[in-house]
Order: C-alpha cells, then sequence, then structure tokens
C-alpha cells in the first residue's frame, strides 16, 4: 500500500523532517474515509492516529501467500513396529541424561527385538549419533524409514542415510562427509570402498591421502595389498606412505612383512644358556644396516624415538622388530618369551631390543608379549601405552591383555596399575568370560585379605573402575554380580562413602539395564 | 481405563526438570510395592528411603496428586514414577487400597465445603465500607493511569516527530524509563508494549523494511490505548474491558461473578509453557465442541511453584468455563471441571484463509489481541531456502517459528503427510505447539 509505504519513511526520519498530511476521503472507501476524518493538529499525531487505523488495517488483511514449490511427497511407510511405551520413557530419561551410557544397549536392544524408534524421537537419536561417531553403528539400524528418511534433509545427519547414497557422498561432500561416507562403505562393501579410494587417489590431498588410507584399517585384508603397495612405493607425501606401510604389516603374508621378518631373523642370534652362561641374545649388524637406502619401508616408519639418544643402528633395529610379530621369535628360536626377554637383557642393544619387542607387541596386539616386556618399561610410560592400545587394539584383545595383568599373585603390583589404567579405557560391554573373570578376581580378592589391606590401593584400584562399568558389564553375569559381590564389598565400602556410591551406581544401572530388557518382554506378554 | 495417557502428557505435569528425571527413574514396577488403577484413581506404594513406603494417589479427573513424602515439589517424583507406569500401561486393574479411597473421599468433601463458604453471607455494614475502599482505590488507580498515558501519548509524538532512525541509536535506557513509568503508573501491560518495541528496534536482522513498517503498527497500537483511555467513556462497556486490559488492569476470578460462562466439552489443542520476568506462565488453548467458542486459559507460577495440570493436550474435557469480559472474549478460567475423556474428531480450520479470516473478525472487535489458536485439520511443514513455513491443503504458506529441536520435531513426527498441528498466530508467525500423529498428539 503506498501510504503505508510513505507513513514509514516519514516515520524513519521523522516528521520534524518530513511532513505528513492525510489523504483525502475518497468515495466508497471505507479506510481512506476514515483517515480522512481523523482530523487532528500536528504532524506526529497524525501519524501516529494514522498509524493505529492502517496498522490494525493491515494487520487484519494479512493473506497467506501461495507455496512456489510443489507439495512434499510423503515418507514411505514404516514396516516395522515401535517400541513399547515404556521404553519410550526410557529412551527419554537417557537422551534427557539420565543413564546414558547405556544408550547404546538400547539401541541394540531395539535392533535385536527387531522394532524402531518412533518418530518424535529420531531428531534426538540423530544429533546423538552426530556427536558421539561410535554410537553411528547402532543408531542406523533402528532409524526405520522415517528415521533414513529424515536423515537425508540434513547434511550432518547424512552418515545415516543408506549405503548406496554412500557413493554419492564421497563424490560430493566436505572432507568429514566424505570419511565418514567411506568408513560407511568399507563397513558393508570393503572391496567397494577400497575401488572408490583407489580411483580418485591421484585427485586427492596429502593431508587427505592418509585420513582416507586410516578408513581401510576397517576389514583390512589381503585383497588391498596391492593398492597398499603402489601407495607405499610411488606416493609423494610420507604420511600417506607411512600409513600404507602400517596397514601392510598388518597383512599376513604381505610381501612388505615377509622382506622385513627376512631381514630381522638374520640380525638376531639367540644363544641358549648353559650351566655357567645366561641365555643371550645376540645382534649382528650387516654392514650396510643403517646405510640410507632409498626406498627403506623403514624410513617412514615414526615410533617417536629420540635418534640423538639411541644412536641411528638402534632407531633403524627397533622400526626393524617393531614390523615383526613378536611370535615369530618363539618359533624361530624354540624359546618361550619369558627366556627370550631375560635373553635380550644380556645384549649390548638391551635397550633397542626390548624396544623393539615392546613396540611389535603393541603394533600386532599381542597380549602376552607385552604382558612380558611390560616389566622392563617405565611406569611413566604406561600412560601412553594404554592410549595406543585404546586406539588401536580391539576390545577383546584389551580384555585378554587385562586378564593377563590380573592372573596370579602380582610381583610389583605395577601391572595391576596398568590394569586399572586399561579398566577405563574399555568402551564395548564386556565379554560374559570376561565380566566373570573379573567377579571372581574380586570376590577372591575380598575374601583373602582382611579389610584394612582390603582397602589398600591395588585393590579399591580395580574395584573402582569395575563398579564404574556397571553400563559394560555382560548382562548374562549381572544379577549374578551384583548378588555376590556387590553384597560383599557394600559392607566393607560402607566405611568409604565415595567407594559406597559407586556400589550404589552399579546396583542402580543394573537394575535399569534390568528393566530395559523387561520392557520389551512385558510387552509381549500384554 | 477412562483415559489414555501418553508419558509425554504425564511429563508436561511435572513442576520441573529434575523432577522429570526422578519421576523416570521411579516408573519401573520394580520400585513399586503394590499398585494398580480403577476408573477413578491410580495408586501405589513406593519403596522410598523411610521405613514405609510412600503411599501415593492419584486422581485422574484433574489430575490430582497425593503423597505421603516429604517432598514440597508437586506433583512429586513418586507421583509423576507412577503416572508414568500408568501411561506405560503397567499396572494392573484393582480396587483401591485404604488410603487412597479415604483421600478421594475427603477430597469430594472438601469439594463440597468450598462451595459452602463460596455460598455464606456477609453483613451490608461490612458490604458498604468495602466497597467504599474499593472505589477509592479504583479512583486512585485510573487518575495514575490516565496521568502515565498523557506522559506516554507525549512520549510517542516525540518518537515519531524525532524519526525511527534516530531511536535505534538510542540507548537501552530510553525505552526501559518510559517503560518503569508505566509500571509505577499501574500500567503493566502498557509497559510491555513499550518493552517490546525495544526489543523490535535491536533485532537487526532480516526484516529490513518490514521491521520498520512493524514497529510503526505497534506503536500505532499503543497510541491507540492512549487514545482509547482518554475516551474510555464514550466506549461500549465490552470494549472498555478490552482497552483496561491492553492497558494492564487485571481481573480476579471471583470479581467475575456475571461474567459469560460456557459449559461444553472442551478440547485442548494446546499448551505452553515459558518464562517471563521470573513467572511461570502457561497458556491452555481450548476450542468448546459444541459451542464453537475458543478460549485460552492462563496459569502463572514462581519458579518451583506447580502449574495447574487439569489440562493434557490432545484430550477433551467437559468443564464450565467463564469468559474474560470483552468485545472479543477469549481469556477463560475454568468454573468447574467434569470428566475427561480422549479426543477424536478436531474442532480445526480447514486452511489458512479460513484462520485468517476468523483472524480478522476478532481482530476486528479487539484490535489488541496477541495470539489466536490456529488448528489446522492437515498440514504440513516444508522449508523453503532456509525458512521454516506450514504448508495448508490449498497450496498456501505461513511461516513457523520455534526452536530448531521443536521444527525437527515437528518435521520427523510429520514425515512430509499433512496431519493436524496445532499452533499459535501472533499475527506473523505461527508457533506450533502440539503436532497428531496417527491420532496420538505430541507436545512440542
Amino acid at each position: 500500500m503506498k501510504l503505508w509505504q510513505q507513513m514509514i519513511s516519514t516515520a524513519i526520519v521523522g516528521t520534524e523532517r518530513q511532513k505528513f498530511e492525510l489523504p483525502p476521503p475518497a468515495d466508497g472507501d471505507a479506510v481512506a474515509n476514515l483517515l480522512g476524518a481523523l482530523a487532528a493538529a500536528g504532524d506526529e499525531t497524525r501519524l501516529l492516529k494514522a498509524a493505529a487505523v492502517l496498522g490494525s488495517y493491515l494487520r487484519s488483511g494479512i493473506a497467506a501467500a501461495p507455496d512456489a514449490g510443489a507439495a512434499p511427497e510423503p515418507a514411505g511407510d514404516e514396516t516395522r513396529a515401535s517400541i513399547p511405551p515404556l521404553s519410550e520413557n526410557h529412551l527419554a530419561a537417557m537422551l534427557a541424561g539420565h543413564h546414558s551410557r547405556v544408550l547404546r544397549e538400547f539401541f541394540e536392544l531395539v535392533a535385536e527385538n527387531g522394532r524402531v524408534l518412533p518418530p518424535p524421537f529420531l531428531p534426538a537419536a540423530l544429533d546423538e549419533g552426530t556427536s558421539k561417531s561410535e554410537l553411528r553403528p547402532f543408531i542406523v539400524p533402528i532409524l526405520g524409514a522415517r528415521g533414513r528418511w529424515l536423515a537425508g534433509r540434513r547434511d550432518d545427519w547424512s552418515w545415516a542415510v543408506a549405503a548406496e547414497n554412500q557413493t554419492e557422498k564421497w563424490e560430493t561432500g566436505a572432507r568429514a562427509e566424505r570419511l565418514a561416507a567411506l568408513a560407511a562403505l568399507r563397513r558393508e562393501d570393503p572391496a567397494a570402498a577400497r575401488e572408490l579410494l583407489a580411483a580418485g587417489w591421484s585427485a586427492e590431498s596429502a593431508k587427505d591421502r592418509a585420513a582416507f588410507l586410516e578408513v581401510l584399517k576397517t576389514n583390512l585384508d589381503a585383497a588391498d595389498g596391492e593398492f597398499l603397495e603402489r601407495v607405499r612405493q610411488t606416493d609423494k607425501s610420507a604420511d600417506a606412505r607411512r600409513a600404507a606401510v602400517n596397514l601392510l604389516l598388518k597383512i599376513p603374508g604381505s610381501p612388505l612383512r615377509e622382506t622385513l621378518a627376512a631381514e630381522a631373523a638374520a640380525l638376531l642370534v639367540y644363544k641358549p644358556g648353559g650351566f655357567l652362561s645366561k641365555a643371550k641374545l645376540e645382534v649382528v649388524f650387516p654392514a650396510d644396516f643403517d646405510r640410507d637406502a632409498k626406498g627403506d619401508p623403514l624410513a617412514d616408519v615414526e615410533l617417536f624415538l629420540n635418534e640423538r639418544e639411541l644412536g641411528k643402528k638402534a632407531v633403524r633395529l627397533v622400526k626393524l622388530l617393531h614390523a615383526v610379530p613378536p611370535r615369530f621369535w618363539e618359533e624361530r628360536f624354540g624359546a618361550p618369551r619369558e627366556t627370550l626377554v631375560e635373553a635380550a637383557k644380556n645384549t649390548d642393544w638391551k635397550n633397542a631390543v626390548l624396544t623393539g619387542f615392546r613396540a611389535a607387541a603393541l603394533n600386532f596386539a599381542d597380549a602376552e608379549w607385552l604382558a612380558a616386556v611390560l616389566p622392563e618399561s617405565g611406569q611413566n610410560d604406561y600412560y601412553t601405552l594404554s592410549n595406543q592400545i585404546e586406539r588401536d587394539w580391539r576390545h577383546s584383545q584389551i580384555e585378554n591383555l587385562i586378564e593377563i595383568l590380573l592372573d596370579g599373585e602380582p610381583k610389583t603390583g605395577l601391572d595391576r596399575n596398568f590394569a586399572v589404567l586399561l579398566f577405563n579405557r574399555l568402551k564395548e560391554r564386556w565379554s560374559d568370560e570376561f565380566s566373570l573373570k573379573i567377579s571372581n578376581f574380586l570376590e577372591r580378592e575380598s575374601q583373602v585379605r582382611d579389610f584394612k589391606e582390603f582397602i589398600g590401593k591395588e585393590f579399591i584400584g580395580i574395584a573402582l573402575p569395575v563398579l564404574n562399568s556397571g553400563h559394560l558389564f555382560a548382562v548374562g553375569q549381572l544379577a549374578d554380580f551384583e548378588l555376590r559381590v556387590l553384597a560383599r564389598l557394600a559392607g566393607h565400602l560402607d566405611k568409604l562413602p565415595g567407594y559406597a556410591r559407586s556400589a550404589e551406581d552399579f546396583a542402580a544401572v543394573a537394575a535399569f539395564r534390568r528393566e530395559l530388557r523387561a520392557a520389551f518382554r512385558n510387552e509381549e506378554k500384554l | 481405563m477412562p483415559i489414555s495417557w501418553t508419558s509425554e502428557q504425564v511429563i508436561a505435569q511435572a513442576p520441573d526438570e529434575s523432577s522429570v528425571k526422578a519421576g523416570r527413574g521411579l516408573a519401573s514396577p520394580a520400585k513399586w510395592v503394590s499398585s494398580g488403577y480403577d476408573d477413578r484413581a491410580v495408586w501405589g506404594e513406593c519403596k522410598g528411603s523411610g521405613k514405609l513406603p510412600y503411599q501415593v494417589s492419584i486422581e485422574l479427573a484433574e489430575p490430582a496428586f497425593k503423597c505421603s513424602c516429604p517432598s514440597r515439589k508437586f506433583p512429586c517424583k513418586h507421583g509423576l514414577g507412577l503416572f508414568l507406569l500408568y501411561a506405560a500401561a503397567q499396572l494392573k486393574e484393582g480396587s483401591a487400597p485404604d488410603f487412597c479411597a479415604e483421600w478421594l473421599a475427603k477430597r469430594s468433601a472438601t469439594e463440597e465445603r468450598k462451595n459452602e463458604k463460596a455460598a455464606a453471607e456477609t453483613t451490608p455494614e461490612e458490604d458498604a465500607k468495602r466497597e467504599k475502599a474499593r472505589l477509592k482505590r479504583v479512583a486512585d488507580r485510573e487518575a495514575k493511569v490516565a496521568a502515565g498515558l498523557a506522559e506516554l501519548e507525549l512520549w510517542l509524538g516525540d518518537l515519531v516527530r524525532q524519526g525511527l532512525a534516530t531511536a535505534q541509536n538510542q540507548p537501552t535506557e530510553y525505552w526501559e524509563k518510559t517503560a518503569k513509568r508505566l509500571i509505577d503508573a499501574q500500567s503493566p501491560n502498557a509497559a510491555r508494549l513499550v518493552r517490546n518495541l525495544s526489543s523490535l528496534v535491536y533485532r537487526k536482522d532480516k526484516y529490513g523494511e518490514r521491521l520498520a513498517g512493524k514497529l510503526l503498527e505497534q506503536i500505532g497500537r499503543l497510541y491507540l490505548v492512549c487514545e482509547s483511555w482518554r475516551r474510555l467513556a464514550e466506549l461500549p462497556e465490552a470494549v472498555r474491558a478490552d482497552v483496561k486490559t491492553a492497558v494492564g488492569f487485571t481481573v480476579k476470578e471471583d470479581e467475575l461473578t456475571a461474567a459469560e460462562t460456557i459449559e461444553d466439552v472442551w478440547q485442548v489443542h494446546g499448551i505452553r509453557v515459558y518464562e517471563e520476568e521470573k513467572l511461570r506462565v502457561q497458556r491452555i488453548w481450548l476450542a468448546g465442541e459444541t459451542s464453537g467458542r475458543r478460549a485460552l486459559v492462563l496459569n502463572f507460577a514462581f519458579r518451583n511453584q506447580p502449574l495447574d495440570v487439569g489440562f493434557t493436550a490432545g484430550t477433551r474435557i467437559r468443564a464450565a468455563l467463564a469468559f474474560y469480559p470483552g468485545n472479543f472474549p477469549q481469556r477463560a478460567f475454568v468454573k468447574e471441571r467434569f470428566e475427561a475423556a480422549n479426543l477424536d474428531a478436531l474442532a480445526a480450520f480447514d486452511d489458512f484463509d479460513a484462520l485468517l479470516g476468523d483472524y480478522a473478525a476478532a481482530l476486528a472487535k479487539n484490535v489488541w489481541l496477541e495470539t489466536f489458536p490456529a488448528m489446522i485439520r492437515r498440514a504440513v511443514p516444508v522449508r523453503r531456502g532456509a525458512a521454516w513455513f506450514l504448508r495448508d491443503e490449498t497450496g498456501k504458506l505461513l511461516p513457523l517459528e520455534a526452536d530448531e529441536a521443536a521444527l525437527w520435531k515437528l518435521d520427523a513426527v510429520c514425515g512430509d503427510r499433512p496431519t493436524a498441528i496445532f499452533s499459535e498466530w501472533d499475527g506473523e508467525t505461527l508457533r506450533p505447539l502440539t503436532v497428531w500423529s496417527d491420532g496420538k498428539p505430541i507436545r512440542l
């Protein structure tokens, strides 16, 4: 409306700069007549009156604009049933932060029961997966038709869209999206993911190439060898070559692994102990061992060693040993690892060999070997070690290591300290066997020690992380643990309020987890 | 079951977030020693920290809560937990135990006593004295308001004389001082309208020229308050009531003896709770099935005090509502309520044209009307560019305004299938409050 526009511009500059007159009354125009009747002295009063009339008039005449776009296509039908009403409560509680560590288990339960999340919860569940990528594999299967439809509407939810769309995401997305798409594809179709990566390899930036290679860690096998070998030999980026070497070492029988094992085998000589002599592990370097040979795969390995302190030869020795699975030596020398570790101490290259063994044990996730060389490591290294284990080892391998570390009487208590560190690195649900072993361990310990010793640092050190792992305890062992161990612990821990709370939390989490399951079972009955 | 409650509806009864959390923790059959329900009530005994279990009863009609725990929260976590269990169909039907039956009987008796008390009379002398004092208070206030609004009129004149561009460079005190003077002049709603102006001025956003138009429109409406007050005596009684409301006069429920009362089955379309100046405000939107009337019931509570929990979006309740006077009576209070039931056929607008037509008619009666209930039978949220709109069956759009989480929840529930959606319409945007999915109401 022209008059309204005129009034707005007058109001902006002010009536002291711009005069305002009312329009003359017009025949048959009720508004104009009403405005015309607003006799008033002074520009500002006239403007205020006109604003009162015309503003209300325009407001009551607001119309909805026609949509230039087409009506949206309805989302597809949901084929699977939603979760029971009681489970909706549980889900709402967890999304609000109550026992939120149990979310993953809840998602697994929904999937096991063939259900999907109800629509009102989908945005929150997708947000949860966006911020916690470890939850994604558990969210995707329970999104249902509606959830997948919804995920396609927002870029930050695109990790949840169907696999057939991942190729497109890979081709058109930003870096993070492409990484997520490649990872999703690698989980479902490892060869397709590799081929996709190889096809556009030369066009990727050096930084991206190394990051994308990391994705191949999932479902790695011999079929990846050729591509990785090509990257190792020809890629211009040291980061990409290093990533390729690391992966190739994990493929049994890969030419690189064989070559390095052969080179290492020629280096170490084992002399079994006799009547008067101790066993010895000697190092015989060939003349050109620390040459700067072109294309030396070990040049691309980065183990953060101090070359100035160790010397060039020793650094290459550590790298070479790290590339050989430690069990290789037991087979080759026909001696158990404890003996070999002892023998390694009797050589001029003691530090390098032990460091190499430790790096190899870490690299190949060999729990027994790591436990064997652990006493030779400084306690200061524990934190770094546990970081690396958390990053590179599979859950069952960490469980295995903890079991070994807790087995039998501790010599120094140090390996127990390391076990405690590792407890906190476990992110997946514990296996039945592991849960049972740990609860037996706690029960045994609480029986044999009197109270004074019982609250000793090392025992509590283990009891606490176990109590804080209520959300990870194997379902099958849960009730048993609560009955046997918790009851026994409770009597003691009462005297230490902080620990009593942990025990209470454990019981609360256990009860909540039982309720999650009961909600699905009870529904069947109703 | 007389009425099917969803857990969302139950959660809506909670006084605060921590109660919700605690209530959910108790929504587990294992926490309850005994429990059950019948047509009228739900009951249960909950293991607590004390020796005896807490005895919890819920009367379903309102719903009303009773618990033997010492918590000052209302309803307490036990009530919420039990109610959640009931909503999730985890309780068995049975007959009420003594503690529940006694409470129900006491409740009925109290209701009766309340009614008797209301009927009790006072002496004529007392009445006359009171009336005299009241008239003096009224006169005092009207004088204050007249002075305050006269001052406001001058201020508005200055505002448009110096120009909105100048006003934009004024410090916040420029607006706040005016608002405070209006508070002193016992005109709180006029003060609120001034504060709205200042929030518009500092909203340097996408609107640009439209913002100046919006500002001018509100300035005009504020001016209309001043002018109407000056000529109050000339106006019809109903309009006088609207002017007084626009100034900030409030009417107590018990002063509304002559109020228009409508008994009907009221559909509860939407509930919005928000905070305003340390008060929690609850807006309940109702639609009468036979009368065709729409009503807004307002409740206020200080932070942790309970709000009226008697209404649940997506249910219907037979009740007598008394309307506050006005030329377009919308605000009402609940005089008496009867049984509640589930909602089947919604009283709704078919499209935006119908909504806006009714809105225009309402504005013509009361230009200060701020929100209007917009129940659309079939609509779907769409995004055009970065903005969200609601699209009706005729393919027209009105802008949606809500926080991101609510909008995505709405989108997820709809799945691009047109469905019933209730929003508040403020003349510019729709604020979605309830969406129906397969006949089930979901609060946003």
